[in-house]
Parts: C-alpha cells; structure tokens; sequence
C-alpha cells in the first residue's frame, strides 16, 4: 500500500492535467489571443522580477556600482547613450533598466501581499458574515462600509505620519514594504467582504448546505468546506483585478513620498524621482518606469477580464 | 424486538407573525431496530417536519411545541444543540428529494464523504476514510467506485447520485434512515431500483427505516407498517398490508380509492371532495369531518383519538368506539 501511494499520486496529477486540458478554462485560454499576450507578458515580468539579480545587470542597491558622475545618462538608442546604460541612467547615477526590474519587484511583492492580506481578511469576514447573518453581518458590513468611506490614501498618510514620527525616518524605509503590504490590505478588505457575502447569501439557501447541516456538519465546517468553494471563481476573478489596484496603490503611495524610500525605489517612487527633471529633458526616469507599471497593470486586468468572461459566461461580451 | 425510536404526542408549531400555526398536532409512532416505516399523507400534511423534528432540524419559525422523540431512550427534543449535531449524519442520517441539488457542485463525490466522516470521526486517516467510502460505494452497486470517487457530481446521472447520497448517508453505520420522498425527482424504472436497494440494505445492515412519501405504491413496495397522515394528526396506522388492502379511516379509503388502477380504463378517477384545510383554519373535531362520507353530529366536537378499527388497524375515527 505504501510503495503504491506516491504511483497513485503521480496517476492523479497526471489525470488532473489530462482534465485541465479538457477543460473549458484552457479552451477559451487558447482561443483568446489577448489572454495568452498578456500571459506571456506578465509571466516575462514575474520571472524578470523574480531572478531580479541574475537577470539586471547591475545591483542598484550596492553603492559601489554607482557613480554619480553617470547620472541622467539618457538612453542607448539617443544620441548621447551609453552602450553600458541600455536605458539610461536616474539623476543618481544608477543604470535604468536594473532600477526598474528591481522596482518592479518590490512592487508586485507589495501587490501580492496587500491582496493576501486582505484576501485573507475579506474572504473570511464575508464568508462568516454571510453564513450567519443578523449582527454579526450588520457589523462587518456597516465596518466596511465605513472604511470605504474615506481614501485609504488619507488612512495611509496618516499612519505612516505616525510611524515615521516613531521609528524616525531613517529607518522607516526597513519596514516601508510591510507597512505598505498593511496599508493596502487593510484598505482594500472590504471589496473581499462584499464580494464573497454576496455568494454566500446565494450559497447558503441551496440544498447542499442543508444537506451538510442534516449531516450533523458544525457551521464552521460547512463554511470552510462546503461554501467556500463555492464561491472561488468571484474571488479568482477579484483578485486579479485587486493585484493590480494593489500595485496602483502602492505607486501612488510612493508617488506621494509615502512609500517606498529612493534608494530602495518601487516602481511608484522611480516615477516620482523623475518627476522633476522631466523639464530638464530628461523624460526616461520618469516615462519608463511609467510604462512598464502600464504594462504589468494591463496585463494583469486583462487576464482577470478573460478569467471574469470564462468564470461568468452568461455576461455579456460586447 | 427493541424501540429504536418512540415519537409520543409530538406538536410542532411555526411562530408567524399573523400568529401561532401548529404543524403537527400530537403525532404519535414508533419504530422497532430494522423495522421500516412508512408516512404517508397529502402535501402539507405534516410528515416532512415531522421527519425533520427527528433530528431537530426544523426551520424558523417552527419549533417543537411538546412531545418527546425517543431515540434509543435519549429524548432528541431536549437535548443540546451539539449533542444533537453529533447525532445527526452519525446515528440518524438523512435522504433528500432532489439529488441533483443535495451534492456539493464543485466537490469531489470522494471529498464529500470523507468530509462527512471526518466530521464525525476525526482521527479516521485519509486511506481508511477512503477505504469505507469505497466500502459504501460498492454497497450501493455503484460501478468501479475507485474511479467514480474522483469524479464531481454533474458527472453522475440522477440514479446514480441518489445512490451516492444514500452510500453517504450509510458513511457512519446509522440505525436509522429517515429518507424524504427519495424518488420524487427520478422517473419510474430508476424509482423502484433505488427503493430495492434501500430495502436490501436495510436487512443487510439491520437499519430502520422512515420513508416520507405521497406515494402509496412506493410505500407499498419498502415498508412494513404505515402511518397515515392528515392536516398534522396520525389519522391510521398498523401493517402495510391490511392499511392498503383493508384500510380504516374514511381518509385511507378515500385514498386508496383514488389509485388510478381501483378504476377500469376510461372511467373517471375517484377523488376526495373538497381539500386538506391549511393549517391555520384547521376545523374543530375531526380534521377530516368536511369532506368525510361518514360525517356524524359528534365528529364535529371532538377529535377522536386513535383506536382500533375492525381488523386491528388504529384508526382516529368516530365510526369506532373509543377504548381506554
């Protein structure tokens, strides 16, 4: 029995990719020319941003590779470029293209673990408030929609007003991407809540659920195990498109001076370091990191827009 | 033979905003170890909340009134929420109408029923849960179960699901079964295998048996005893046999009348005048008295109490004297 397991394993993997390439999913994925581009895009960017210090060809952490008598270097295809800068190089002297794939990094971290967070945060308020109803719901809800009230822009400039009037500035840029991974999830969980209560309040009235209680299933178990399937594909689909929120909120957070510091720049706080010398002519330090937080946004909506029509097929596609 | 379950003067009432409505107005049964019961009756006539007080489970607003429900000597109608829950699916499972519905969409049929045993049984590893799931699956005459375990329901068709949630109920070894118009939802030839293979598997396993249903010749089929219901009271009761073929009450008679087959071809069928009353405008006396052939003057002040009819039925009618 026991040398027959990992076999039966391998069997069940192997059945579970001959049913994925059966399935729907992979079907309209290969009919979708948009969703493979944006794919392959994002998937180029993870992995870039994964392997950040293999693939850049500088360190924009180390201070030994800068020197600021290459700042504002423009990049190769201009006349003035420099064949070692391939995009140029910032106001301080640091090679473009490594500052960006290891902005780019810092950013989908943020990204991923603010949506985490408030993944974690809003499936489970939603999932529990919906089930069992009365004040609990009219609690969390009413919560939510208080803190959708007001910008988590205002939430975050006041507590990271706080913090850094704590730990001082000089060492808010250690903590900066946990606070920020705080402040996004916190903001953002009600979206989660909202989303997932709406399925439950569906779920829990169908013949299953019942079935499960009659079963003698603790309403904990029935929750977690029984609805909360369930009510997956919307918060597939959510989180795709709340990673990108994700990434956009942290930008603007670092835009702002509330983010990331400048010598460990995110996407966000490359833009806002090169905003001004945009005057001085030197766009690159701002337009490309620009671009490439269009890119990795982009392409992320657009996979969480195919994902949404395949999950929900009787919306309509215009 | 030993009482698995006595249900005594059970009253369940639902608390409406327009007032109280009782469900059940002092349904009274019992139920021997192996012994399968039938509950007979028109829609709302009370069997499903009877059905569904047995494991407490009734919906709000309802609530048991007062009675006892006697399981094993325990009284389920007092006992603690959790107490009950450990019960549920454990020692009194369940069968529902529509298969189609009662099976978790984007389940595994194998996740399904490990859960249900994990639930009640915590240490059970993961090859022993699959084992005696697998071990059900083949009770119920499911066709290669180890492959059917990894499927999801939509998979399955409708007799093919109705076993699974019945190899899911049988998951923890119950000593009942209380099963709600099980076969509703499935055509006629699909029908009769489910009910052979409750049948068998209750002598196999030595369970009892409640079957909820409308349907006398369902009832015919699987039970051995019968209970008649009407407007929420037992109206008769007593061996399935003589209810169907000598029945009692003017109720019974006026149902078994109307099987399609009591009449030649062509001929108009028999029907009961008038209808079951809605519980909130119940009528003194006898609950039956508007539509009864028999009516007497006495019918229409008391409510007669179940007693036995001519062949040893027991029949809550007037038309037979009252014993003590």
């Amino acid at each position: 029995m026991i040398s027959a397991s990992p076999v039966s394993l391998s069997v069940a993997a192997m059945n579970r990719l001959e049913k994925f390439q059966d399935s729907y999913l992979w079907y309209a994925f290969k009919r979708d020319k948009i969703a493979i581009a944006s794919l392959v895009v994002l998937l180029l960017l993870v992995i870039a941003a994964t392997f950040a210090p293999l693939i850049a060809p500088y360190n924009p952490y180390d201070p030994e590779m800068i020197d600021i008598m290459n700042s504002e270097i423009p990049p190769v295809w201009e006349a003035e470029g420099d064949q070692a800068f391939l995009l140029g190089t910032d106001s301080q002297g640091r090679d473009m293209l490594s500052t960006m794939i290891y902005g780019m990094r810092i950013s989908i971290i943020i990204g991923l673990g603010a949506v985490a967070l408030q993944a974690v945060l809003g499936v489970v308020i939603g999932l529990f408030a919906g089930y069992h109803g009365g004040r609990l719901d009219a609690f969390f809800m009413r919560a939510a929609d208080v803190q959708l009230s007001f910008s988590y822009l205002m939430v975050a400039i006041f507590m990271s007003a706080i913090l850094q009037a704590v730990v001082g500035v000089s060492r808010f840029g250690e903590i900066a991407i946990p606070f920020l991974i705080l402040v996004i999830g916190l903001s953002q969980w009600p979206q989660y809540a909202r989303t997932v209560r709406a399925s439950v309040l569906a779920e829990r009235k169908k013949e299953y659920v019942e079935a499960a209680r009659v079963a003698g299933f603790t309403s904990k178990r029935i929750i977690l195990s029984q609805i909360f399937p369930n009510t997956l594909s919307p918060i597939l689909v959510l989180s795709t498109i709340q990673v990108a929120n994700a990434v956009m909120s942290e930008a603007a957070l670092s835009f702002l001076g509330l983010g990331m510091p400048i010598d460990r720049p995110s996407l966000g706080s490359l833009i806002n370091s090169g905003f001004e010398f945009i005057f001085s002519g030197a766009w690159w330090i701002t337009a490309l990191p620009g671009l490439l937080l269009v890119i990795l946004v982009l392409s992320i909506n657009m996979l969480g827009d195919f994902l949404r029509d395949v999950f929900n097929p009787k919306l309509y596609k215009g | 033979m030993e009482k698995l379950l006595e249900v005594k003067d059970l009253v369940i009432k639902f608390a409406l905003r327009s007032g109280e409505v009782t469900a059940t107005n002092g349904v009274s049964f019992s139920l021997e170890k192996g012994e399968r019961l039938g509950l007979v009756g028109e829609s709302g006539a009370g069997k499903s909340v009877t059905g569904f007080s047995i494991i407490n489970l009734i919906s709000k607003p309802g609530y048991i009134a007062a009675g006892q429900v006697d399981f094993l000597g325990v009284d389920l109608a007092k006992i603690s929420n959790e107490e009950m829950r450990r019960i549920r699916g454990n020692r009194i499972s369940m069968i529902f109408q529509d298969p189609m519905m009662t099976l978790n969409p984007v389940l595994t049929i194998g996740t399904q029923m490990t859960e249900t045993l994990h639930q009640h049984n915590p240490r059970m590893g993961r090859e022993e849960s699959r084992r005696v799931a697998l071990d059900k699956l083949r009770k119920v005459h499911i066709p290669s179960p180890e492959k059917r375990l990894d499927q999801y329901p939509h998979e399955f068709s409708g007799g093919m699901r109705q076993r699974i949630i019945i190899a899911i109920a049988l998951l923890t070894d119950p000593e009942l079964i209380i099963a709600d118009e099980p076969t509703t939802a499935l055509d006629v030839t699909i029908q009769a295998e489910i009910m052979e293979l409750l049948t068998e598997l209750c002598e196999t396993e030595g369970m009892g048996l409640i079957l909820i249903t409308h349907d006398l010749a369902v009832v015919a089929q699987v039970t051995q005893n019968i209970a008649v219901m009407y407007a929420g009271c037992v109206v008769e009761k007593g061996p399935t046999a003589r209810v169907i073929a000598e029945p009692q009450h003017p109720y019974t008679q006026g149902l078994i009348a109307a099987l399609p087959q009591s009449r030649g071809h062509g001929e108009r069928l028999n029907q009961i005048p008038g209808m079951m009353p809605t519980l909130k405008d119940i009528p003194p006396g006898c609950a039956f008295n508007p539509r009864c052939p028999y009516v007497m003057a006495i019918c229409k002040q008391q409510t007669p109490r179940l007693r036995p009819g001519n062949n040893g039925n027991l029949a809550a009618c007037h038309l037979y004297p009252d014993v003590k």
